[in-house]
């Protein structure tokens, strides 16, 4: 019960964007380079992704 | 136990076939809704099984060794390696908008067979076919965009011809999902109140992750869904209020010019106020309610009271005229094949798959349960009592503006309606009056409403109920609307750029207005149109995004088909050209028809000049002299546009066939943009 939850927060924390940071700290930190800050990471992405075709019909 | 699992799923298809056989052959009687999700359900798992497999493997030739794009390009960005059910997940909020809610509801006027029939084949043979073969296609090439592929597999032109679809199709969509959010809100002080109390919650959330906790957007999404609650809930006291109820009742002018305000405002402004908070919000939400009506119909298993075909297949349906075909075809486009999933099948999703094989359950897999979603909309508005459905979806001009009037005709189509059974549904539902409420939103509420409190609640929170979800269906057309108009002024920004340098800029602020307010003057004209219309406008309107939307389809599947040729698999190109071939047929009839057909409520034309004409014959009242020669332009607009639809689908047909001529005579060698192979890191992937 308890590793099932586990499993569906991971999902939810990954799915809404909530643990996107983490996982680009941790990727920056194995590429040798420093990462942004949280808000800086945060308002990058949003520019990102607000600059496609993110929502359809 | 290979051939025991493989007859399991021939099993689940029967099944399915079954079902779907039951439906179809049903007559006379009323038919239980949860024969709708077991024939969805088991076609869409044996199609999953057995056409998807057949694709991925001898069509695609899908291969785990070769590294991905997120892989390859790892940056913790744009390049993401993710678990296939997240990527699922995300594809999935991204396709799914109003459009697989929105198309079933209007189809329903045919009765329930066809838009059912089209939602399943539709999707197993053509939506589901282009959104996998387009993430293939673009997992092979970086992740670039339709846009791109198009310019290099097919023509230079072709991706121009793209590029314009885009933007054409962009502005129509935009347009005709405000229509449904003023046509869902006009004299709705509840459902305006719910709605305007999005904005300050939304920045409020996005003060939140910008200010006090960066990037927490699950803290932040619960303190808007608590706020969002309670703003459904205090709207029924405002609605209650002499004051506060004549503030927010609006009429449908005054929601356009509103909902255009806002819009250029979302646009215009930094991302991480408004449009991202909300868009966070109208993912929970959307998915949520979504599975709550599955959850709703598998367990109220109502009943679908509309026939299975109705007299207005013929052509003279109150909400949208035009026969069975085409025009059933392209109301129902998202849900069964809808050519803007191609953008994002070709934008954010291949940049996060791990694997190639994930290809298949996250392109094919996700719009096999956008076409779900579709069926469950079909239910809920077929499980209305056929009069009640004709009454909220027609416009005045049709059955009158009273409910006795209303009443009379509907019952005289052959649907029993009693006048009192009207008042007593907008009494139930909070609102003033339920006639004349065109465009789906408001009856998929009812029959939404319906199956909720049927669940949880009773007709104690059927109120409650049908205001939580047209904030539903508003909340997430707006953030389409948001989103859209975004995305519109980034593509007005490129090709202004090509005539001065600094408009292209999408930083520089006066660019940025600007070209904001192009793309908001560009969709609220036709939203503008649309709310004048006396046909209510939907009849206009959504006709003309289902033809742009196929169109867009169009250019998806025949940049597909091109691909397939050049990856000399000629014998299996049927898999893009039949689908292909039958959207282009079905546009191309559409597209005719609304411009030429001599019908007034079909063609474009024809109504101009029936309108000129009584202008002429003196006919039309001084005062309304004005008004009626903007309807002569507006519809002349729109046969022009829809001319231009059909120039840009025929141009790149034309690019198409002779790129296809080329490879099949064998006069040159064919030359596929792919990315080389890479062999993939990931030896327990592999």
């Amino acid at each position: 019960m308890k590793a099932a939850f586990g499993a569906f927060w991971t999902f939810l924390r990954a799915w809404s964007g909530d643990s996107a940071y983490e996982i680009y700290a941790r990727r920056q930190r194995t590429l040798g380079r420093p990462p942004l800050s949280r808000e800086a990471f945060y308002l990058d992405g949003l520019q990102r992704k607000y600059s496609g075709v993110t929502r359809c019909c | 136990m290979k051939s025991f699992q493989t007859g399991l799923w021939a099993l689940v298809g029967l099944m399915g076939a079954g079902a779907l056989a039951a439906i179809a052959l049903q007559r006379g009687e009323p038919i239980n809704g949860v024969w709708f999700v077991i024939a969805a359900v088991g076609c869409y798992l044996a199609a999953y099984r057995f056409y998807s497999a057949f694709i991925a493997a001898k069509v695609l030739a899908l291969d785990d060794s070769r590294a991905t794009p997120a892989e390859r390009l790892d940056d913790g960005r744009d390049y993401v390696p993710t678990n296939k059910w997240i990527v699922l997940g995300h594809h999935f909020a991204a396709i799914a908008g109003p459009g697989p809610l929105v198309g079933p509801t209007l189809a329903a006027q045919f009765g329930y067979l066809p838009g059912t029939l089209w939602l399943i084949v539709g999707a197993i043979l053509a939506g589901c076919v282009q959104d996998f073969v387009i993430l293939a296609f673009s997992l092979r090439r970086d992740g670039k965009s339709l846009g791109q592929i198009a310019r290099e597999e097919v023509s230079r032109r072709g991706g121009t011809i793209a590029l314009l679809a885009v933007l054409a199709i962009m502005l129509v969509l935009l347009a005709v999902v405000a229509l449904v959010v003023v046509n869902a809100l006009r004299e709705s002080p509840w459902g305006a109140f719910t709605l305007a109390m999005t904005i300050p919650i939304a920045i409020l959330m996005g003060l939140y992750m910008r200010y006090v906790r960066p990037g927490r957007v699950l803290e932040a999404s619960a303190i808007g869904l608590v706020l969002i609650v309670f703003a459904v809930v205090s709207g029924q006291w405002v609605a209650h209020s002499p004051e506060w109820s004549k503030l927010f009742t609006l009429s449908g002018t005054g929601l356009a010019l509103a909902i255009i305000v806002y819009g250029f405002a979302a646009s215009a402004l930094p991302v991480w106020l408004l449009l991202a908070p909300r868009d966070y919000l109208s993912a929970f939400i959307k998915v949520g309610a979504i599975l709550a009506l599955a959850a709703g119909i598998l367990v109220v298993r109502p009943t679908v009271h509309m026939p299975a075909l109705t007299q207005f297949t013929d052509g003279t349906g109150p909400v949208l005229a035009g026969k069975i075909f085409p025009f059933c075809f392209i109301t129902i486009a998202c849900g069964a094949v809808s050519g803007f999933h191609a953008l994002v099948s070709s934008g954010t999703t291949p940049k996060m798959l791990m694997r190639e094989g994930h290809a298949r359950l996250v392109g094919y897999g996700s719009m096999l349960m956008e076409s779900f979603v579709g069926i469950t909309a079909m239910v809920a508005a077929c499980a209305l009592e056929p009069g009640v459905y004709f009454a909220i979806n027609s416009p005045a001009g049709i059955v009158g503006t009273t409910e006795a009037a209303a009443a009379a005709k509907i019952s005289s189509w052959g649907f029993p309606l009693a006048p009192e059974t009207m008042t007593r549904i907008a009494e139930q539902v909070g609102e003033k009056t339920m006639l004349n409420r065109t465009g789906g939103a408001p009856s998929l509420a009812v029959g939404m409403a319906h199956i909720f409190s049927g669940t949880i609640g009773g007709e104690r929170l059927l109120a409650i109920w049908y205001h939580f979800a047209i904030m539903f269906e508003a909340l997430f057309i707006l953030t389409v609307l948001d989103a859209g108009t975004r995305v519109g002024r980034f593509m007005v920004q490129e090709l202004l750029g090509r005539v001065w340098a600094p408009l292209g800029r999408t930083g520089w602020y006066p660019s940025a207005v600007f070209s904001s307010g192009l793309v908001v003057v560009g969709w609220g004209y036709f939203l503008y149109q649309g709310v004048l219309d006396p046909l209510g406008g939907i009849n206009t309107l959504w006709p003309l995004f289902g033809i742009a939307n196929q169109i867009l389809a169009c250019v998806a599947l025949v940049v597909a088909t091109t691909i397939i040729l050049k990856m000399k698999k000629a014998r299996y190109v049927f898999v893009t050209l039949v689908p292909m071939a039958w959207l282009v047929i079905v546009t191309l009839t559409a597209s005719y028809q609304k411009i030429f057909h001599a019908d007034t409520r079909i063609g474009f034309l024809a109504q101009a000049g029936a309108l000129q004409a009584a202008i002429d014959a003196g006919k039309v009242a001084t005062e309304r002299v004005q008004a009626t020669e903007r309807l002569i332009f507006n519809n002349q607009l729109d046969a022009g546009l829809t001319a231009l639809f059909v120039f840009l689908l025929v141009l790149l047909l034309l690019e198409a066939f002779l790129e296809w001529s080329r490879i099949l005579r064998g006069r040159a060698e064919p030359v596929l943009h792919e990315t080389p192979h890479v062999q993939t890191a990931w030896a327990e992937l592999a």
